[in-house]
Parts: C-alpha cells; structure tokens; sequence
C-alpha cells in the first residue's frame, strides 16, 4: 500500500474515526491495530514476524537491564540481535556480490556465472529505520535515560507505528512513549494543518516527482541513446525526484501523525538553501544525521585509540592540524556506514556516502586554509550571518547554494545507477 | 565545590579549547554561541571537563547535553 494512495487515506481515515471514538485510554490499541493493517497490507504477511521478533527482543533486553544485573549483557544482546537480523536480511548479499563483482572483473571475464550466488530473502518494511530506533531506546534504557518500557505491545507499535514505518523519520521512543499516554482530543487545527501538509506530500510525490521520474528513468535506462547533456540534465533532475519524493512522503507522514495528534521529529528543512555540504547534511534527513552522529561519530571519537592518536597527532602537529586530521578520520567510518545505511551496495556507499565524506573533507581542508590565512571570520558565524550582507555575499551564498546542489546531483549518479 | 566554582573552572576549559580568552560562559551558553563547538570539539570539550572534575560522562550525556547549564547539572551529580 503506497502512502500517497487512496487506499492509505482510507485507513487513515477509518483509524482516525475510531480513534477519537474509543475510550482515551485505549487510543494507542487503535494505533496498533492500524500499525498491523497497513504492515500486512503491504506484500508478505509473514514479514510481520521480524518486527514482531525485533521488538521482544528489545522488550527482554530492556526488562532485562531494568533488573540491575548483567546490564551491559542484556543491552549487547538486544543490540547485537536486532542489528543480527537486519545485517542477515538486508545485508548478506552486499559481501556475495562484492566477490562476484572482484570474480567476474578478474578472473572469469565479464557475463561470467557468479562464484557465489546472492541470496533471496524479502526484507520487512521499514526495517532500517526501526532497527535504528530500537537501538538508541536499549542504549537510553542502558544508561538509565529512560525507564524500560513494561508493555510489549507498546514497544510494538513504536517499531511498526504506521505513519513512519516506511519512510521514517527515524522515532526516539523517549518522545513516542509520552505521547501515547496522552489522551488526545479531536483538535480542529491539528485535523486541518495536518490535512494540509498530507495535501502538500500529495502533491510533491504526485505531480513533481513522478512527473519527474519520467526522463530520468528514460536517459537513465538507455545511456548508449542519451549521453553528455542528456546524463547532466538526468543528473539534476534526479536529485529533485528524490528530494520531492522523499520530502514529500514526510510531509505526509507528519500530516498524518499530526492528524492523531502525535508529532514527530522534522526530517528536512529546506536542503537545497545549503552553502556546503556539511550545511545540506544538516537540513536533510536530519534524524538519520543525528544518530549517525549520536551512535557512529561521538562513540569512535571516544574510543582510546582515537583519543591516543589525537594526543599523538596534537603534539606532533598541533592542535588545529591535529583535529582537522582526526575529523576526517572519523567521518570516513560515518558515511561508510550512513552510505551503507541505506543500502548494502557500493553505489550507495559511494553515492550517499563516500564522495559526500569527500567533498566535507575538502570543505575542511579549504575552510582551514581560509582561517589560517584570514583569521577567524569564517566557519558558523560566516554562514548563519548571510542576510546582514550585502549584494556581493548574497550572489556569493546563491553560487554556494547552486555548489552544493550540483555536488549532491553528481554523487547521487552513482545512487541512480543501476549498479556500480 | 560550588556551581559558581564549577562555572570558573568550565570558563578556562572553555577558553584553552577553543583559543578564545572572550570566552564567559551562562547555563544557557550552546554550540550556537561558539564558533568553533563542532561535534569534534565538543568530544574535546568533554574529555578536558572529564580530566578536570574526575569524573566521567557516559555515551548518552555526551550526546544528550543541550547546554552548559546541562553539563553542570551532571558534573555536580557526579563530584556530589
């Protein structure tokens, strides 16, 4: 069941009817209910079963570190399963396929049968974004930053809640949990705002992006045809499909949650406004920055061999050569895995991974040069200030914006690509 | 040691890491106000509070902390 179809409408609108009828205290039940629906309805009942498994997994784990015993144990466990299943399901064909590649490249010659054959397995809904979400709700009960949740079924619906399920954004249970012990109220405004924001993903998907998809999906699918400024033109319009596909699916999701009076964290804010990539990062898909950063970045930097080489490299180098060495360190494991993230092929590494490590690594390096050269009147302060300057630095941030964009339409080529 | 104390203590912290003797910091002080409060340098930040007060930080106050009023609530949960 697509989000932008009128059978999804229909069970939102049907949810939403009973939602508000039933008693306060079991408007969340109506939200599972809805949860299971539109899981079932999509493909393969049985896929059910991973969110089902993944979610008592995490229900044990938390009861089990509520204890106060074996807490390290218990969270490891719950980790490592739910990532177990994930990495089983959507990522055990990217080694295979990896070989092959090296296989057919080297040795056999190209067109060749594979060493190994890829396996193939359906992959539930929304597995890459729940997945996520159960990981920092253990981490949080880990550390004591919030309670372990005493209901399966609650955890249940966070791991399926169908409004996100598919696209995301990526949920914190500690904002969910709240929410589902209010007692929400019809509310006009929340009815209509969030009509209109559905409205608004309608569109975006509808009419801009799958108007779109039809010369990217043509050049890009007959590249012998269509080349040079075919591929330039595909590349750019590319970036605006996935931008209002994806944007727009959020639009729609908020709508929605807004609609049962549960909000969400924003996904996007406005990307192609940015002056760097670092800045686009920042404006999109947010909460997948924020636990890459949270769950990848912060607990490498924490490492002792980090710390060690930073102590090293500071006083070999100094301290500014020294963090700028160990950043871009840091960051090539944090797009490797939001590359990896959001699918096990190297075109998705590269594409939203790598090149974008790439060009922020570039970014640093000139933004470092720049300082060293200028003093201190560049970095953050620079960037949040551009409307208190003149005609020269607002073309100056228009050219940066177009920068940025033709750079994230280059790197997503390889995303397009049917493989690299 | 008092919140006032602690407070002196994080102005030097905050002032040697990010090479900016300007530096006064308030509970609502935020890596909006400091040029230079990157996610690296907050890494830095939290290994030099750490070494200083003895204590230290778990994974989910590292990335929890919206403000300096919020890194000194902790320290003083933890030196208490």
């Amino acid at each position: 069941m697509q989000i932008t179809s009128l059978a999804y409408l229909a069970l939102v609108l049907a949810s939403l009817i009973i939602y508000y009828i039933v008693p306060k205290r079991i408007q969340w039940i109506v939200l599972l209910a809805s949860s299971i629906c539109f899981f079932l309805s999509n493909g393969n009942c049985l896929l059910i079963i991973y969110p089902i498994a993944a979610a008592l997994l995490t229900y044990i784990s938390g009861l089990g570190m509520s204890g106060g015993k074996r807490k390290k144990v218990w969270m490891s466990a719950g980790i490592a399963g739910d990532l177990g299943i994930l990495i089983a399901l959507k990522y055990i064909n990217f080694p295979i396929n990896t070989i092959n590649g090296i296989y057919d490249g080297l040795i056999s010659g190209y067109g060749g049968d594979p060493l190994i054959h890829p396996l193939s397995w359906m992959v539930p809904l929304g597995i890459s974004f729940y997945t996520l979400s159960l990981i920092e709700y253990l981490r949080n009960v880990y550390y004591e930053a919030e309670p372990a949740e005493t209901n399966f079924f609650r955890l249940l619906l966070f791991t399926i809640f169908f409004p996100c399920v598919v696209s995301g954004p990526i949920n914190r249970y500690s904002l969910f949990r709240t929410q589902i012990d209010t007692q929400h109220v019809l509310d006009y405004d929340n009815i209509a705002f969030g009509a209109q924001r559905i409205l608004w993903g309608f569109f975006k998907v509808l009419v801009i992006s799958n108007r779109l998809e039809i010369p990217v999906n043509a050049i890009y699918e007959d590249t012998s045809k269509y080349s040079g400024a075919y591929v330039i033109f595909a590349a750019i319009c590319f970036t605006l499909q996935l931008y209002t596909n994806f944007s727009g699916s959020i639009d729609v999701i908020m709508g929605v949650a807004q609609c049962f009076d549960i909000e969400l964290e924003e996904n996007f804010n406005s990307p192609f406004f940015s002056r760097s990539i670092q800045e686009f990062w920042r404006r999109w898909h947010i909460t997948l920055g924020t636990w890459a950063k949270n769950f990848v970045f912060y607990p490498l930097l924490r490492t002792d061999s980090f710390s060690r080489i930073t102590e090293s490299l500071t006083a070999k180098y100094g301290k500014k050569k020294a963090k700028l060495t160990v950043n871009i360190a840091a960051m090539f494991v944090l797009w490797f895995v939001v590359g990896l993230w959001h699918g096990g092929a190297w075109k998705y590494i590269i594409g939203s991974g790598l090149l974008h490590w790439l060009f922020i690594s570039i970014e640093e390096i000139s933004e470092y040069v720049k300082k060293n050269r200028h003093g201190r009147s560049h970095g953050k302060a620079s960037e949040k200030s551009g409307n208190k300057k003149g005609f020269c630095y607002v073309l100056s941030d228009v050219l940066r914006m177009i920068r940025t964009y033709l750079l994230v339409s280059g790197s997503f080529i390889f995303f397009a690509a049917k493989d690299v | 040691m008092t919140e006032e104390q602690i407070y002196e203590k994080l102005n030097e912290i905050f002032r040697d890491i990010f090479d900016d003797e300007s530096i006064e910091v308030s509970p609502q002080t935020n890596s909006d106000d400091i040029e230079d409060w990157d996610s690296l340098e907050h890494i830095n930040l939290v290994a030099a509070v750490e070494k200083e007060f003895g204590i230290k930080f778990n994974i989910a106050q590292v990335t929890g902390m919206k403000d300096v009023g919020e890194m000194v609530g902790i320290i003083l949960e933890k030196i208490a």
